[in-house]
């Protein structure tokens, strides 16, 4: 298993979902039913991607940041401050988010 | 207030600040906006404190602020350090500047049931007496895994409407989440969680809030088996998702004309998504703000959080013209350097010990 990213777990859970790099509002139309979307971080113009979405991943933020609470709410797996999530994860790519452990991988084939 | 009080505050502080350990949407933070006139701003809250204890107790000031994370969130922003740069420049004294901050804080005190600043997880604005009159006459149903999934989309949009309202600094204004109480319902025990959006409809701030046609919302949930914790900056944290473990909840709305009602959950979506729709406009709209407007509408913000409290005292709400004119005097480019600035934080920078900042005693 290759991890591709670490980061702090602000909600617990497993998600495996293709890869959305979101960097405005422009990119909401790309955001598909199950996508992991990763982030710079959340503002409230994303609520109407949370009740789609199977994961989030932000590059800033802690514990209490905006994608956190509203991750522990949904009860959806989110990991924040991962740093260059941006840069280090490819969009479209099938990914797991395993916000148990805080991390991000590629998955085995038969996973 | 004793030292023992002001350590406990201290604490608090301590840990709900580098709790945040995040970046802000817009424009910057809330320490950055109040720059401009956060001597202003303390210099009146410091003169009407220590006129207002010449004739009332704490205890007769309490409805002045509509919830305790006001006066939280107050003095945490612009009113303590306002007040050190007003002694240091010797504009007013160290024994004033304890006075009036002791005055708030005695209101706070006196709002509170227990827990001043929440330095136990939890935020017990609400005593015992008033948790049975809710457990007793709220319409309380039980929850299935799609009434839980609504009750979700519901808070988790009504959060964002609060954030487009009133930035992600002031939200106070907004809401206030209180609890977790210790409470018997139907023979069992549960965690009850009280999220009141006592001001959905900000008209004297926003054109869009004129859309939404409820004026507060008041959601009572029943949790089990969960450790929820609110701190004095009323950050939540849970050790399990909160969804799967609501068992029973109530939804209480006011109208704009002051009627109360009960939502149905399962009624909800539509409300939802007014609420959304609102929601991705004002951010829109804020978004397409020049900085120097985010700014001077961050501070008739700072200043509608103490609207309640100046009405209260036969005063304005509204900063005076000495606010904006401060905030001009800054200059595009300081707004634009503190707004990519605020932008920046990143995990870890704001773990530093806030108590000497917050200290009246200790210099600036």
């Amino acid at each position: 298993m290759e991890i591709l990213l670490k980061g702090t777990i602000a909600s617990k859970g497993i998600a495996k979902g293709k890869c959305i790099i979101v960097n405005t509002l422009d990119d909401f139309s790309k955001v598909n039913d199950g996508d992991i979307i990763v982030v710079r971080n959340t503002d409230p113009s994303y609520l109407k991607l949370f009740s789609k979405i199977s994961g989030i991943i932000t590059e800033i933020g802690g514990l209490c940041s905006h994608a956190g609470i509203i991750a522990r709410e949904f009860g959806m797996p989110c990991i924040v401050g991962t740093g260059n999530a941006r840069e280090l994860l490819k969009n479209h790519d099938i990914i797991v988010l395993d916000a148990n452990k805080g991390i991000v991988y590629e998955p085995k084939e038969n996973e | 207030m004793n030292q023992k009080k002001m350590n406990e505050f201290y604490q608090s502080l301590n840990y709900s600040i580098n709790n945040t350990d995040s970046g802000t949407f817009w424009p910057g933070g809330g320490g950055q906006i109040g720059s401009a006139f956060i001597e202003i701003d303390a210099f009146e809250l410091h003169c009407n404190l220590i006129e207002l204890k010449k004739t009332k107790t704490a205890q007769e000031c309490i409805n002045y602020f509509y919830n305790p994370s006001v006066i939280r969130y107050v003095a945490t922003g612009n009113f303590i350090i306002g007040l050190k740069f007003l002694v240091q420049k010797g504009k007013i004294t160290i024994e004033s500047a304890k006075e009036s901050l002791d005055f708030l804080f005695d209101i706070l005190d006196a709002k509170m049931a227990d827990d001043t600043f929440c330095g136990t997880g939890k935020n017990l604005w609400l005593d015992k007496n008033e948790l049975n009159k809710i457990i007793e006459s709220k319409e309380f149903i039980k929850v299935d895994e799609i009434q839980q999934k609504l009750v979700s989309r519901l808070i988790i949009s009504l959060n964002s409407l609060v954030w487009s309202f009133y930035y992600d600094i002031y939200v106070e204004s907004g809401f206030e989440f209180h609890g977790p109480y210790d409470v018997d319902f139907k023979g069992k025990k549960y965690s009850l969680l009280i999220k009141d959006y006592h001001n959905l409809r900000p008209v004297e701030l926003w054109d869009k809030a004129k859309d939404f046609p409820l004026k507060s919302i008041k959601c009572y949930l029943l949790y089990k088996d969960i450790d929820i914790q609110i701190d004095y900056l009323m950050h939540e944290t849970s050790n399990e998702p909160l969804r799967q473990n609501l068992v029973y909840c109530a939804i209480e709305t006011i109208d704009e004309n002051g009627k109360q009602d009960f939502l149905n959950i399962n009624d909800s979506i539509s409300i939802i998504k007014v609420i959304e729709d609102i929601s991705f406009d004002q951010v829109k709209f804020v978004n397409d703000l020049e900085i120097i407007d985010k700014i001077k509408m961050g501070a008739r913000i700072c200043y509608y959080q103490l609207k309640d409290f100046r009405n209260n005292i036969g005063l304005n709400w509204e900063p005076s013209k000495k606010v904006f004119e401060a905030i001009d005097m800054h200059g595009i480019e300081k707004w634009e350097k503190f707004g990519a600035r605020a932008k920046k934080i990143s995990s870890g920078e704001a773990n530093i010990d806030w108590s000497s900042k917050y200290n009246l005693d200790k210099p600036i």
